[in-house]
């Protein structure tokens, strides 16, 4: 059968139904919240509980990219972007977060370069 | 009729001065070859003329495709000045609701919307003068000042967006806090700006 694939910001559609994916908007909440749980709901921290380090270990398993969808929300708080993949990055070092995650953000493409920061600055708090 | 020659700058574009002079300077050259005991010489040789001609041949494409040059580096330049002036005037909205929220000591659904739309708008401007800074063949300078403009964001986006604990509306640090991070933003814009007229 003749497959067709739209590519979307690099990112082909067939890439999505095979690989780890996480749509921050349809899985978690299009109204993120803060850093901890105690801030109120939908934080970072439970982000990153719930959904991206299951996913995460499950995309390290298959030796693959996990894909994350930051579109559809209405924005992100700097505690709840630094919480989750920050935080994921003192969890499990900051190469093998930096290998294994990859963004799509039509909606605001410099939180891209706004998450790698935040993954990157863990290593240089340490 | 735009005045682009050497009068028309001079005279500052002016019409009537361009007019003016132009006929003063005509009727002084009458005056002088009555006056004077100016001569041409009857036999003219060819060849001075035609390198006259080239020369200004030449001349006249110099400037035609320089002009033209200038012309795209400037418009260039505008795109990103305009694009770094959407960046100014978006700051300064975000950080007016947010003084706004201070002064009430707290932030409703709709503020807090208005506040993540409009940090959203910056960042998304910042992207647009990155990409047109990319076009422009990555000018050095103008990386490094975007850089500093992104981590002035960076700072000014968590004064904003991060509002627990020592940060709540309610502590009259955060107001000023925010306010640093806002004015450190539009001082790097104007660096940035600078820096693209320089370009």
């Amino acid at each position: 059968m003749n497959t067709q694939t739209i590519s979307v910001n690099s990112i082909n559609t067939s890439d999505i139904l095979s690989r780890p994916y996480i749509s921050i908007a349809r899985e978690f909440s299009p109204y993120t919240g803060a850093r901890y749980r105690t801030d109120g709901p939908f934080s970072g921290e439970e982000f990153r509980e719930n959904l991206l380090e299951p996913r995460f270990l499950q995309a390290l398993e298959q030796g693959q990219k996990l894909l994350i969808n930051l579109d559809g929300t209405e924005g992100y708080a700097t505690s709840f972007l630094e919480e989750a993949f920050g935080g994921l990055a003192r969890a499990h070092g900051v190469q093998q977060v930096l290998e294994h995650l990859e963004f799509q953000s039509l909606d605001e493409p410099l939180l891209t370069d706004e998450i790698e920061k935040y993954i990157r600055d863990t290593a240089r708090r340490k | 009729m735009k005045l682009k020659n050497i009068l028309g700058i001079l005279l500052g574009g002016n019409k009537v001065w361009f007019y003016v002079t132009f006929l003063a300077g005509l009727a002084l050259g009458l005056l002088i070859k009555q006056k004077l005991p100016i001569k041409f010489k009857e036999d003219v040789d060819i060849v001075p003329i035609l390198q006259l001609i080239v020369t200004l041949i030449v001349a006249l494409l110099i400037t035609h495709y320089g002009k033209q040059k200038a012309d795209e580096n400037r418009a260039e330049k505008d795109l990103i000045i305009e694009q770094l002036n959407d960046c100014r005037t978006k700051c300064r909205e975000v950080f007016a609701e947010f003084s706004g929220c201070c002064d009430e000591q707290q932030a409703n659904a709709e503020q807090q919307k208005r506040l993540k739309q409009g940090v959203r708008d910056f960042s998304n401007h910042l992207y647009a003068v990155r990409r047109l800074i990319e076009h422009s063949g990555n000018p050095a300078e103008l990386v490094k000042q975007h850089e500093e403009l992104q981590s002035r964001y960076y700072t000014f986006k968590a004064r904003i967006t991060d509002l627990n604990g020592s940060n709540a509306f309610t502590n009259p640090a955060t107001r000023n806090s925010a306010e640093t991070a806002w004015r450190e933003s539009d001082n790097q814009l104007t660096k940035l700006i600078i820096a693209v007229n320089r370009f």
